[in-house]
């Protein structure tokens, strides 16, 4: 649901301009709230399994140092509401928050680097490219509670909830994450074989993200669904205490739990709207965790207590410039590359993320995915600075189209965040250069998610969020049968790069075939490209040890890691 | 007087008639539905959405929709929400309206006793230092943007004394500590705009009133100063400022939408707002609905209010 903030969406910079105006000394009005970070790994370690071998599982180490404490209350702060908490029937992310700290996955991810790791499953084989065979944790067991009273965590609770993720309905809105999935067995109590239609190796990514968690059948069957606080019932290291979609949550440690246990006593999720009232309760010390930090204010931050982490930028989101490639004057590939040339990512960057550190990226601002630096400099408008040269030939090539003084109308939203209007913003005058006038549409988000459903657009400035794997936005958004293929591009050739890059088993030779395919759209220009490599900042107080990023909401830890979080107080 | 309310009443049901179907329509007029919403970030057919579009309900034609619309406003019963599932008038009564009603009430509270001494006070002393100083204030109040208000009173205190109110919601039975501040400091915000409004209306009829023959008379008479304020002047000038608080309530309801936000309080307002962006038709429907029947009683209680406050009415 995008309607739903993702991380696009929750990098709010609301009132900026109006509270910069007012010279409020607070210059902490302004924030930002968005992903976590993602490192430098090596991109030979992604989509596991590598090859086609079996990987064992590495359980994580918890920290050995003798300051780790037991005990003590994490206190975040959660950005939006959710519409419901029933995991499986969202793409929201309070939800696999509160399931991922007090439930566990099939597999899960790195907090980082998106790679899928063990979870319930130490183990997984890939016999042939159509089979996979998971081998559950047979220690597992679900909490002790009410109707699931402490029992084993089998293989057919697996499948169940594979199965309910993956029977599409209103229930299941990322089953068509799942549709290349033949069949779901439980070969024994604590084995799964998953058979697909097809050889797909991204597959393991919908199967370790943070929606795709395993729940009792006796709780569905108990509590009708599971959109409620009380029917959060899980496997994990923490019990939810309550939970409410649009206020919070209070989970406490399990102390039953069956792996490592939680240092953490109690964790508290509470819901906060408003940006600025965000940076309020980080700066009152209500939250130990704050959002993402402007980099203009992160003076305002620094404190004794508290400390700046600076995570990369993860997800293969992807931020476009364009529209349909089937009508008036874009359906003329030389006015699409005129504005491609135009385009001064490096100024679009700053009216964007003013002050932040960035370098300009392809289709994908992702240490892993991305194309390489040193050759995202060689794309033609890719350069540090738009040159004469270029605005020259883009001059050219409009002249050449006949589409001198044309008018387009550029929708856009704040919903997404006031970042894209910015970036709208900007791109008036570069435009305005090669004689095209830029008339600038700001809508409401659904409202423009009809637009661009129906393609009703003519030109946007947009986002689109996704995470894990490149191969759902290369796919979603590009190939001829893409849902967010809202530039009409058709193209067999790059229909064929998306099978054979889905298909391709060896890591390394799958990662050529993204940045080939990423250059192939640069080139190809069916749509312009603005992406930057950049630092994400969050501040956190320095009583929080063991903090690992994370990768949805700069406003707290993922769920998957609380529990190696202690509080040092 | 009996019969002036049941006409009244008897008026009221056009009134609603039309403001729900304006709801319907412009509900169903906006673009994007919820069903957009829910499959965006994932790979599937249009028969897919209209399938999911079918299981919800969403996908009758607009009579059907109507009809069913309009036997939930005779019910009062408006279905549960696409997304959560929860009953719309449940969630909504038990839930959110006891904190939007509460907000209300103690920012109508706050806006009358700041704005009518204020307005008193500056039509007495009328262009001393008092009523510069007090006009000047109003005129401040009337402009400042109070959503802007709103965010310097959070973030302020944070960033100077490490102090902001408290975060997560809490009933007054969980903890009425917490539950004052979170209640009160946004209702005195929200009181701003109301209060210089009045101040403003105060001082101008209580000007007018005070240069009334009546005025002079009951002072020639020798009654005291404050009686002649109070039961003589501030009488005459309350009929307007009835009408002006009426009027104001309902814009402080629409406010909810914003200082609810700002505040996070989870009212009616919020819930709005959610339902809105989420295009959660039964949850727009259902709050619309109330909010418009509020209004119009709260009108009824006006209009009936006058000839209590001002016996020349009714005549």
């Amino acid at each position: 649901m995008s309607g739903t903030p993702n991380y696009w969406q929750r990098r709010s910079l609301s009132r900026r301009t109006f509270l910069y105006g007012t010279g409020v000394a607070t210059a902490g009005l302004v924030t930002a709230v968005a992903c976590g970070g993602g490192d430098d790994a090596s991109p030979a370690t992604s989509t596991a399994p590598a090859g086609a071998g079996t990987t064992a599982a590495s359980p994580t180490p918890l920290p050995t140092t003798a300051a780790a404490k037991i005990g003590g209350t994490l206190k975040l702060i959660w950005n939006t509401p959710d519409a419901q908490l029933d995991p499986h029937a969202t793409t929201e992310h309070f939800a696999p928050e509160l399931y991922r700290a007090s439930s566990h996955g099939l597999m899960k991810q790195a907090a980082v680097t998106e790679k899928p790791e063990p979870d319930l499953a130490t183990k997984w084989e890939k016999p042939d490219p159509l089979t996979l065979v998971f081998h559950l944790d047979p220690r597992a067991k679900w909490h002790n509670v009410a109707p699931v009273n402490g029992r084993a965590v089998t293989a057919d609770d697996v499948v169940y909830s594979l199965k309910r993720i993956s029977t599409p309905g209103p229930a299941a809105p990322r089953a068509s994450s799942f549709s290349l999935i033949e069949s779901y067995t439980a070969t024994d109590k604590n084995t799964v074989q998953i058979k697909l239609k097809q050889p797909f190796v991204p597959i393991l990514v919908p199967l370790s993200d943070k929606w795709t968690v395993i729940v009792a059948p006796e709780v569905v069957e108990k509590y009708g669904d599971l959109k409620r606080g009380d029917s959060i019932v899980g496997c994990g290291p923490f019990i939810c205490q309550n939970a409410d979609s649009s206020t919070g949550a209070t989970l406490v440690r399990n102390p039953d739990y069956w792996g490592d246990k939680p240092y953490l006593d109690k964790v508290v999720y509470t819901t906060i709207k408003d940006a600025e009232a965000r940076i309020a309760a980080f700066k009152s010390g209500q939250a130990d965790v704050s959002d993402i930090v402007p980099d203009l204010l992160i003076n305002q931050f620094k404190a004794d207590n508290v400390q700046i982490y600076e995570f990369d930028q993860v997800g293969v989101g992807i931020s476009l410039i364009g529209g349909p490639n089937d009508r008036a004057p874009l359906n003329d590939e030389k006015v699409r590359r005129a504005i491609n040339l135009v385009i001064d990512r490096n100024i679009i960057g700053q009216a964007a993320f003013p002050g932040s550190k960035q370098k300009i990226a392809g289709l994908f601002g992702n240490p892993t995915w991305g194309i390489p630096e040193a050759d995202v400099a060689k794309l033609p408008g890719y350069g540090p600075k738009t040159t004469d040269a270029e605005i020259k030939e883009a001059k050219d090539l409009i002249a050449a189209a006949g589409v001198n003084g044309v008018e387009i109308v550029c929708n856009t939203t704040k919903a997404y965040n006031q970042y894209h209007i910015d970036r709208a913003e900007a791109l008036v005058p570069m435009l305005d250069r090669i004689g095209i006038k830029l008339k600038l549409n700001v809508m409401e988000f659904a409202a423009m998610k009809d637009a661009e459903t129906k393609k009703t657009l003519q030109f946007t400035a947009a986002t689109y969020a996704a995470y894990g794997d490149p191969h759902t936005p290369l796919n979603n958004s590009f190939s001829s049968t893409g849902t967010r293929n809202y530039w009409a591009f058709q193209d067999k050739t790059y229909d064929d790069m998306v099978t054979k890059e889905s298909q391709e088993e060896d890591p390394q030779k799958r990662l050529q075939l993204i940045i080939d395919m990423q250059k192939y759209l640069l080139k190809g220009t069916p749509v312009s490209s603005d992406m930057w490599y950049q630092k994400v900042p969050i501040a956190v107080l320095k009583k929080v040890k063991n903090f690992q990023g994370t990768l949805t909401a700069g406003a707290s830890a993922s769920g998957w890691y609380l529990s190696k979080i202690w509080i040092d107080a | 007087m009996r019969q002036f309310v049941l006409r009244r009443l008897a008026l009221m049901v056009p009134t609603l008639f039309l403001a729900v179907t304006a709801v319907f329509i412009l509900v169903r007029i906006i673009p994007g539905d919820a069903v957009t919403l829910l499959l965006d970030s994932s790979q599937y057919s249009k028969q897919d959405a209209d399938a999911i579009r079918e299981q919800l309900g969403i996908n009758d034609s607009i009579p059907v929709q109507y009809e069913k619309f309009l036997k939930q406003v005779v019910t009062g019963d408006f279905g549960v929400s696409i997304w959560s599932g929860q009953d719309v008038m449940d969630t909504l009564l038990k839930d959110r309206l006891p904190i939007t009603l509460e907000l209300t009430f103690f920012a109508t509270l706050f806006g009358i006793l700041l704005g009518v001494p204020a307005g008193i006070v500056a039509a007495l002393r009328q262009d001393s230092l008092w009523d510069y100083v007090v006009r000047t204030i109003g005129i401040g109040g009337l402009s400042v943007p109070g959503f802007w208000l709103a965010t310097m009173v959070l973030v302020l205190p944070a960033f100077w004394w490490g102090w902001t109110l408290p975060i997560g919601y809490k009933t007054f039975a969980e903890d009425a500590s917490k539950h004052v501040q979170q209640i009160l400091v946004p209702a005195l915000v929200m009181s701003v705009a109301l209060a210089a409004v009045l101040m403003r209306m105060t001082r101008s009829m209580m000007l007018e009133v005070l240069r009334q023959d009546f005025v002079r008379t009951a002072r020639a008479k020798g009654l005291a100063g404050r009686v002649v304020i109070v039961r003589h002047c501030l009488r005459n000038a309350m009929l307007p400022l009835v009408s002006i608080v009426g009027v104001q309530v309902a814009v402080l309801l629409a406010g909810t939408v914003i200082y609810e936000t700002v505040f996070t309080l989870p009212g009616v307002g919020s819930y709005l707002y959610e339902g809105v962006a989420r295009r959660d038709y039964p949850v727009v429907q259902g709050v619309t609905v109330m909010l418009t029947v509020g209004v119009i009683f709260l009108n009824l209680i006006i209009d009936v209010s006058y000839p209590i406050i001002d016996p020349r009415v009714r005549v």
